[in-house]
């Protein structure tokens, strides 16, 4: 199989699913999803990749992922965002069981059925829901078809060590935007070996799997266990990022399309003598705290792109110190903020300050 | 050898196994096991039948029966 | 004439010692000691794994001694079809569900799984109630039956007439072996037992989906003695949740 493919977002994950050695995928069919699904599909019946399984519903498809993962398979799930509290349930009992899995999410414009086009009004959703019950997830955040091949390895990767549940967020315009990945140049790691199937467990004990402590003792020592996992995980996963220019004007700060965006406008602004510095956040949970208060000390300006009503900037908001200069740019309903615009409000922006 | 061999502490005394008890041989005791219920006893095991009826409705998985059969001698 | 005393009832070795958490009289519990006979009907190296459901049937991994799984509310059927697709030929999967979970949330994951003939043995107990929550209305609830919800008695206007799911999961083509028997009558017991065991077989030999209810009492939330409530469910269901074999692989729908 050639190195070089010409491929969609959606695609993207699904190839790098393949080569980090998934077995099954469980989905459903919704706008961006059945782009990954038809992928997997294509490349199940040319004989390679994952054993693709069309659910009857998204809920099904997480817990028939979940039963496939008690028995030893790594598995993928995808849906869209309108299916979010699906995926955050079933992620409650992932955390739980303490199984692997790695779920993509769609995200597109809301509240309700909304429309198919790109926003990310489901991130804080995302990155708190994953804590029903005090489970947790990380969050990964890619933006173009190469970034989200080399997230989906890493997810696995995580998702493998740790034993939990992990969560690839793409925007409806990641998922579909179109470039060639070129694969050798990925950092595939070797493939996680194959975990033991509950059927393979031995012992004399026969081994159980529940998430029901009906003993207040027990919850608790599952729950100091869980504690203890996560505080491990968060002492070595300090967040993905990406930082792009090193400008001294302004610091944008956005992920998926936005961060696309960003960067094109950044490039916009150099004939302006407007240097600036994208910080892409490539995991929301853990965030990159110290990567970026490092590239906030390199401007006094910090302009937020934010495709939803305030939920980016709020997670941002500890992170900012008080004597930062804040702009946020708020672009929702299925829009992609313009590269024209983003420019103008910027150098709009600071010459008004 | 006993016909009906009965876990007084797993009965929880809810007296099905009476009920179902062609012979009628098996009665709530006025003991009280550990767990607060009145176990089932049997008073009569010789009239016995080795129906299982009590072994098949029981909830606890309480009863252990043995059924006499002859010994067939070859001759 | 010489005797000798041979067992013919006892504990099965797949039966865990631990005491249940069940109610005096509850069939929960002589449910539980059919499925470890059946198990115990497999040798010993037979692979076998049980997925129990949300409710009074969750903690089911506690009570038997083989590998189990407990599902989330409505979910354990897909656990079942993600457990069964990955093992493959190489063990069986069982579920253990109640009529609350099995039929109500869970029902489209059921339906859909003995469309596509899953290879999956399902095993409901039918209580006519939700009995962990304390006794509420479920969808095989009766007509006129007191619950926590319908303290006056279940009304048709409001909550419709019962329907049999049994009868409906029957006439789906890829299902292999569909039956239903009391467990709390000795006859009916008697007869049943064998019912999970041929499942799992059925699943062993054909890879196919079998799905057995098994009627149960509630006397707690019924308020009744386990006795009388035996009684008053066995008149109740009479007519509306018949018993028997209705469909096995060999002969397909009987009538």
């Amino acid at each position: 199989m050639e190195k070089k493919r010409l491929l969609k977002g959606a695609e993207a994950v699904g190839e790098a699913a393949i080569q980090s050695g998934c077995g099954r995928f469980y989905g459903f069919p919704v706008p961006n999803q059945s782009d990954l699904m038809e992928y997997l599909v294509q490349q199940e019946r040319a004989g390679r990749g994952p054993v693709v399984f069309q659910s009857e519903d998204p809920l099904s498809a997480l817990f028939m992922a979940y039963g496939a993962a008690l028995a030893g398979a790594r598995v993928l799930t995808a849906l869209n965002s309108i299916d979010l509290p699906d995926a955050l349930r079933a992620a409650s009992y992932f955390s739980a069981a303490g199984l692997p899995m790695v779920c993509v999410i769609f995200t597109q414009s809301g509240p309700g059925s909304g429309n198919i086009y790109p926003e990310q009004s489901s991130t804080l959703t995302a990155v708190y829901g994953a804590r029903l019950g005090d489970g947790f997830a990380p969050v990964f955040t890619p933006s173009a078809p190469t970034d989200c091949a080399a997230v989906t390895y890493k997810a696995f990767k995580t998702a493998e060590a740790y034993q939990i549940p992990v969560f690839i967020l793409i925007d409806a315009a990641c998922a579909q935007l179109v470039e060639t990945v070129d694969f050798s140049t990925l950092n595939i790691r070797e493939v996680p070996a194959k975990r033991v199937g509950i059927l393979e467990t031995e012992g004399d004990a026969p081994s159980k799997s529940t998430t029901l402590f009906l003993d207040i003792d027990e919850m608790g020592e599952k729950k100091e266990a869980l504690r203890e996992k996560e505080s491990a995980f968060l002492e070595k996963e300090k967040g993905a990022f990406k930082v792009m220019g090193e400008g001294g004007d302004a610091v944008i700060v956005a992920f998926g399309i936005g961060a696309i965006q960003a960067k094109r406008a950044m490039d916009a602004l150099v004939p302006e003598d407007i240097s600036c510095t994208v910080f892409e956040p490539e995991t929301l949970f853990p965030f990159p705290a110290e990567a970026f208060a490092e590239a906030l000390g390199k401007a006094r300006h910090l302009f937020i792109i934010d495709m939803s009503h305030g939920q980016f900037e709020s997670l941002l908001g500890p992170h900012i110190p008080d004597t930062a200069s804040r702009h946020v740019f708020s672009v929702t309903g299925g829009a992609v903020p313009r590269v024209e615009l983003l420019k103008a409000w910027i150098q709009g922006e600071l010459q008004s300050s | 050898m006993k016909r009906v061999v009965i876990d007084q502490e797993r009965c929880k005394g809810c007296g099905l196994c009476a009920q179902v008890c062609p012979r009628k041989i098996l009665v709530l005791s006025n003991m009280v096991n550990t767990s607060g219920y009145h176990p089932v006893q049997c008073t009569d095991e010789e009239i016995c039948m080795g129906c299982a009826n009590c072994a098949t409705v029981c909830p606890v998985t309480a009863f252990e029966i043995y059924k006499p059969v002859p010994i067939v001698v070859a001759s | 004439m010489e005797l000798k005393f041979e067992q013919i009832a006892g504990f099965p070795k797949s039966l865990s010692e631990t005491p249940q958490h069940f109610c005096p009289g509850c069939t929960h519990g002589v449910n539980t000691r059919l499925l470890a006979e059946a198990i115990d009907t497999f040798p010993a190296g037979e692979k076998i794994v049980g997925v129990c459901g949300m409710g009074c049937s969750g903690l089911l991994p506690d009570y038997l001694d083989v590998k189990m799984v407990a599902a989330p509310p409505g979910q354990a059927i897909p656990v079942a079809v993600g457990l069964s697709h990955e093992i493959g030929g190489k063990g069986l999967v069982f579920a253990y569900v109640g009529e609350g979970d099995l039929y109500g949330r869970g029902l489209s994951a059921l339906l859909h799984a003995a469309k596509r003939g899953e290879s999956l043995t399902v095993i409901c107990a039918n209580n006519l109630n939700m009995g962990m929550s304390g006794g509420h209305l479920s969808p095989t609830t009766l007509l006129g039956q007191e619950t926590a919800t319908t303290p006056d008695g279940t009304p048709a206007t409001k909550y419709g007439v019962p329907i049999d799911f049994t009868r409906f999961i029957t006439g789906i083509p890829a299902v292999s072996l569909v039956a239903r028997f009391k467990g709390f009558t000795a006859g009916e017991i008697k007869k049943g037992r064998g019912y999970i065991a041929r499942a799992l077989k059925v699943q062993k030999y054909l890879g196919g989906f079998s799905f057995i209810e098994i009627l149960g009492i509630c006397p707690t939330n019924l308020e009744l003695p386990p006795a009388e409530a035996v009684m008053r469910t066995k008149t109740a269901v009479a007519g509306i949740y018949p018993s028997g074999i209705f469909k096995t692989p060999e002969a397909g729908i009987l009538t």
